[in-house]
């Protein structure tokens, strides 16, 4: 595996609200290798998101607060830059992509001023160069008549060429690592895979590293190299796809796969669903399993100690103290 | 934009004949009359005339429909009548007085935004700090001080400590600019602060829940610096609500600078549309009624495509 360019080490993001306070990330540890796709995938408020802002610290204060924790990028560590670092960094050598582009594109301003933004602050681009080269962007995201288009503002967009533009903004400067925040959640089913193709792509030709926090496993089985599983702001699982797909150890691993329509099953197989609901994450002791009041394996020791993150094979690991039972009862099903 | 502006001055026609029709109806319906007005001066003076023959030389006998139709006959060749008190044409008062408010107006206009955008943007930047929460209580303030307590202060205090007063002796702009603008910067900024405590706390309340967004989260993403999301980002489309506020204001400008006016002995419209009215001077109050009312709904139109120049996504027509 090539050279690590990401590390995320016992990352712990919390939210304070009046009385209480929630981690949404608690003790995160994740690696990203150069040009690797890396899935964050969970359910909705499982941290997803936020453990995302949180490397580019675009966490708002208050309420949140990256309370502890390393995240290294070629072994710098980005919690102790200055603002003005964190600035150059930003756009140029992490870049972002949100969720909902019809509201991640201000409103105002046309897309071709949006896109020139970037390349004026981190390639030191006159407005003029940087206009062709937002035209050359646009082209490259397959936006028809890229020269008039850049005169346009995003609501004269669709939503899918809305995210392509916002592709265009976030690739402009060749940035290592793209974060791709559930880039196809809000666009339609028939628009989604053309971004994703799209989005992929562009992270092959330019070796980027990109990390796509999503809730679709189809996403995730098509173009992850590394899965990571999140519940409660913690990874519960990682591993490669076929780890996590055909191996899943983790009760909510399972849970998770089981929830996923297939076409390949009888139907009388039915849709499972994981029983109960996303925890408030503000009430989970801090020494337990998020997933134990959820889980059908849990015991007492569930509810007392926090599982550690344990090998099952080369590059993949499980946090839960009762994978063999949850092992033998997928091998009686088999 | 051009043809709607077109439509929009058209529309105009209709809307200033409904409002002769009112201003001529509500002036009327005031108890007490110009005859009444006249007599009385005329008894004061031991002079005796009979109600009859002032109303017959006003052309007041005449029954209303009929000095309706005269006076907007006369308003259709370019002529306002003549004032009942004054002899002077109200269109030739009008020109040498409302050229003074206006004036006040503009520079009250100008310095309130000067002031309130600034420092609006600079609260919702350091949103909770102590420069925020001082420029806050300050505003509170300003918003709350009677401008003739103010402006009684000003009078008073620099000529007793400094020798300093304003000017009052009124020269036209065009004469001598610095003559005129030494007059009118005091009450302009009297007027500008009282008007820029509420538009502090719009700006900046406006330009904080515009920080909130997710396009705001993007620039950041993308590396841009604070001032620049500030201004590029944040402060156009903070300005909607803000240019409204302003519009109204413009309105309130022009109807409320008697005070200023007098204290400063400036001689604006202002002053003048308030003796017209206690003296039931109805062809000046009627002429001074239906200029304000061209120039709120000239100002109105400029906001309304304001709103298409910083807001592409604003539909007109």
């Amino acid at each position: 595996m090539s050279e690590p360019i990401l590390e995320v080490r016992h990352l712990k993001t919390y939210f304070f609200r009046d009385d209480a306070v929630m981690r949404a990330s608690d003790d995160l540890s994740y690696t990203v290798h150069k040009g690797e796709c890396v899935a964050i995938v969970g359910e909705s408020g499982s941290g997803k998101s936020v453990s995302a802002l949180s490397v580019l610290r675009l966490i708002p204060y208050p309420p949140g607060l990256v309370m502890d924790g390393e995240i290294l990028f070629h072994g710098q560590d980005l919690l102790k830059m200055s603002d003005e670092e964190m600035q150059e960094l930003r756009g140029s050598k992490i870049s972002m992509i949100f969720q909902e582009p019809s509201t991640a594109l201000n409103p105002v301003m046309t897309i071709g001023n949006q896109i020139c933004e970037s390349l004026m602050i981190h390639r030191g681009l006159k407005k003029k160069e940087a206009m062709k080269e937002a035209v050359e962007l646009l082209r490259k995201v397959n936006i028809p008549n890229p020269e008039q288009r850049v005169k346009q503002y995003p609501f004269e967009f669709s939503g899918g060429m809305q995210q392509r533009a916002m592709i265009a903004m976030a690739m402009s400067c060749d940035p290592e690592i793209l974060i791709a925040d559930e880039p196809t959640t809000a666009l339609d089913v028939t628009v989604q895979a053309q971004v994703l193709e799209q989005l992929n792509k562009l992270r092959a030709e330019s070796d980027t590293a990109l990390i796509i926090i999503t809730h679709n496993l189809g996403v995730v089985a098509r173009y992850a190299d590394s899965v990571k599983v999140m519940y409660g702001g913690k990874i519960v699982e990682e591993g490669n796809p076929y780890d996590i797909f055909e191996n899943p150890h983790h009760p909510y691993t399972i849970g998770l796969i089981n929830a996923v329509p297939r076409l390949d099953l009888p139907r009388s197989h039915g849709l499972h669903t994981i029983e109960g609901e996303p925890p408030d994450m503000s009430l989970i002791p801090v020494n337990c399993c998020a997933f134990a009041h959820r889980c059908r394996y849990a015991t007492a020791e569930c509810r007392e100690n926090r599982p550690p993150l344990e090998k099952v094979n080369e590059g993949h690991y499980c946090a839960c103290f009762h994978m063999d039972e949850t092992q033998a009862e997928r091998e009686a099903l088999v | 934009m051009a043809k709607y502006t077109v439509k929009r001055l058209l529309l105009l026609i209709p809307t200033l004949l409904l409002v002769c029709v009112i201003v001529f109806a509500l002036l009327r319906m005031v108890p007490g009359s110009a005859v009444d007005q006249i007599m009385y001066k005329y008894s004061t003076a031991g002079i005796t005339v009979t109600k009859e023959e002032v109303a017959a030389r006003l052309g007041m006998d005449k029954p209303w429909f009929e000095q309706f139709g005269i006076w907007v006959n006369g308003l259709l060749h370019g002529n306002m009548g003549t004032s009942l008190f004054q002899a002077e044409s109200v269109g030739a008062i009008i020109k040498r007085q409302l050229p003074v408010t206006l004036e006040l107006g503009v520079l009250t206009l100008i310095l309130t935004n000067l002031i309130s955008i600034p420092l609006g943007l600079y609260c919702a930047a350091r949103q909770d700090a102590i420069s925020d929460q001082t420029i806050r209580v300050i505003s509170v303030i300003l918003m709350s001080v009677p401008v003739f307590w103010i402006g009684t202060l000003v009078l008073i205090y620099p000529a007793k400590w400094w020798n300093y007063a304003p000017a009052t002796m009124y020269t036209p702009f065009l004469r001598d600019p610095i003559a005129n603008l030494k007059m009118f910067i005091v009450p302009s900024i009297l007027g500008a602060m009282t008007q820029a405590g509420a538009q502090i706390r719009m700006v900046r309340t406006m330009t904080l829940e515009v920080m909130r967004q997710d396009y705001i989260r993007t620039a950041w993403s993308k590396g841009v610096k604070e001032k620049r999301i500030l201004f590029r980002h944040a402060f156009r489309n903070a300005l909607i609500p803000v240019i409204t506020i302003i519009g109204g204001s413009i309105a309130g400008l022009v109807g409320g600078s008697v005070i200023l006016e007098n204290m400063f002995n400036l001689p604006g419209i202002g002053q003048q549309m308030v003796n017209a009215l206690s003296n039931r001077d109805y062809p000046l109050v009627q002429g001074c009624v239906l200029v304000f009312s061209i120039f709120v709904m000239v100002v109105n139109l400029i906001v309304d495509l304001t709103y298409k120049v910083i807001d592409p996504r604003v539909e007109i027509d």
